[in-house]
């Protein structure tokens, strides 16, 4: 956590002072755009965790651990990839379920899988936005073309995280 | 930029365009469009306005304008607020209450009372890191600058065409209110399907504004940059297929293509 925060201040520092070299109102406008959206978080994310961690108290963990866990293989990681490609809403709901589900046994490739199948699948997102503005046409041949893409990701992250070393399991 | 009213043909496909419209009929029995708005129920009173002869006048984000060129440019109004208090709000303080009455209900006080702290510990936790995320994702919508090179994604392209559409993707901030108008623009402004799809694939599967603001204070470095740098070639592939595809079974009629590319007169 703290070494996140340390690197994600200095990245602030450094952007800004390219955005502040480029226009000196940028920055004002950062903080703006940074109060605008915060303060609609400050509501819906303590309740969106609240909802999230209860949700997880009642599905029991063996559950998730032998439909979702790193054991599960390529089996889990579509699972996973359908299973996000549901969730409804925004980031506020799909992130804080995907810490969750991590917590109570998911595998970092599946978690991948989930987070990746919710913004590629997003079928909420294809039934308000994406089938009325762009025709359904264009939602299949999208749907088609980018159905690998939440298995592969989380096939290939798994197998770089592996190569390097790394753990992608979340504490 | 040129100003004039588009014909009704133009305005068939420019429909998603006017999702940012508030149209309303005039005494002539036309529609006139006033102003902005970002109200989705907007949506079925500009449905219903479709097909009778329209004039419009078109919200654009400023960098899509110049191949925007055959609509009408709409003066700069102020952006309205999004309402505070929306549905998506309700929804969730309800599923909240309802979880929590159910593990109250099924697993007893000192099981809720862990979740309860178990999530104020991970608000906590994250507040400070999503702060400086937004933060991040502000100043990066200032720094970069599509206005470059969105008119570039032409249909004879090719790969770096995908490979553009991916960056210019992956830097697009915002949900699918913000994102899909431009897709739509880019689209009709006659980019390559697969290069549409590649942007669309970047756009959600790197997304870097999001991957600031959520999944790196959440989730953490490690597993973003092995997520994200094995998700880089991906949109591409998934464009590349989209392009085959399209030539066979799921060709997509574009009749906006067939009278020519629309000439930016400026």
């Amino acid at each position: 956590m703290i070494s996140s925060l340390v690197i994600l201040g200095i990245a602030v520092l450094i952007a800004g002072y390219f955005a502040r070299r480029r226009d000196p109102a940028a920055i004002g406008r950062a903080a703006k755009f940074t109060v605008d959206e915060g303060s609609r978080l400050a509501i819906r994310l303590p309740f969106s965790l609240i909802a999230a961690s209860c949700l997880a108290e009642l599905i029991p963990d063996r559950m998730i651990v032998s439909m979702l866990g790193p054991d599960t293989g390529l089996t889990g990681i579509t699972l996973a990839s359908l299973f996000g490609g549901l969730l409804p809403g925004g980031p506020v709901v799909s992130f804080p379920i995907a810490i969750l589900l991590a917590r109570e046994g998911a595998g970092g490739a599946q978690v991948i899988a989930l987070i990746t199948g919710w913004s590629v699948y997003a079928f909420h997102r294809v039934i308000a936005y994406e089938g009325p503005i762009m025709g359904w046409r264009f939602v299949a041949l999208r749907m088609i073309a980018s159905s690998f893409v939440p298995i592969a990701s989380a096939v290939l992250a798994g197998a770089l995280a592996q190569a390097l070393g790394w753990s992608i399991a979340i504490k | 930029m040129r100003a004039r009213p588009t014909s009704v043909h133009e305005v068939r496909w420019l429909r998603p365009v006017c999702l940012h419209l508030v149209m309303q009929r005039t005494t002539q029995g036309r529609c006139a469009a006033h102003g902005v708005t970002n109200d989705p129920a907007m949506w079925h009173s500009i449905r219903g306005a479709l097909g009778a002869r329209l004039t419009v006048a078109v919200s654009t984000p400023s960098w899509a304008l110049p191949i925007m060129s055959d609509v009408k440019q709409r003066p700069e109004t102020k952006r309205e607020q999004r309402p505070f208090v929306d549905a998506s709000m309700i929804f969730f303080i309800g599923l909240a209450l309802v979880s929590a009455a159910l593990v109250y209900w099924v697993k007893g006080a000192a099981t809720l009372s862990h979740a309860l702290s178990q999530s104020l510990v991970l608000l906590g936790n994250v507040i400070p890191l999503i702060a400086l995320g937004m933060m991040l994702g502000g100043l990066a919508k200032e720094l970069a600058d599509p206005k470059k090179i969105a008119p570039i994604l032409g249909a004879q392209s090719g790969w770096a065409g995908l490979f553009l559409a991916t960056a210019l993707g992956a830097i697009t901030p915002g949900g699918p209110f913000a994102a899909f108008p431009i897709v739509y623009a880019l689209f009709i402004a006659g980019a390559d399907v697969g290069a549409v799809i590649a942007y669309v694939t970047a756009w959600s599967v790197i997304g870097i504004h999001r991957v600031i603001i959520w999944e790196w204070p959440l989730l953490g470095h490690e597993f973003v940059i092995v997520r994200v740098l094995t998700a880089l070639p991906l949109p591409i592939l998934a464009g590349a297929l989209a392009r085959l595809l399209a030539r066979g079974p799921l060709e997509i009629d574009r009749p906006e293509l067939r009278t020519g590319p629309h000439k930016d007169p400026t």
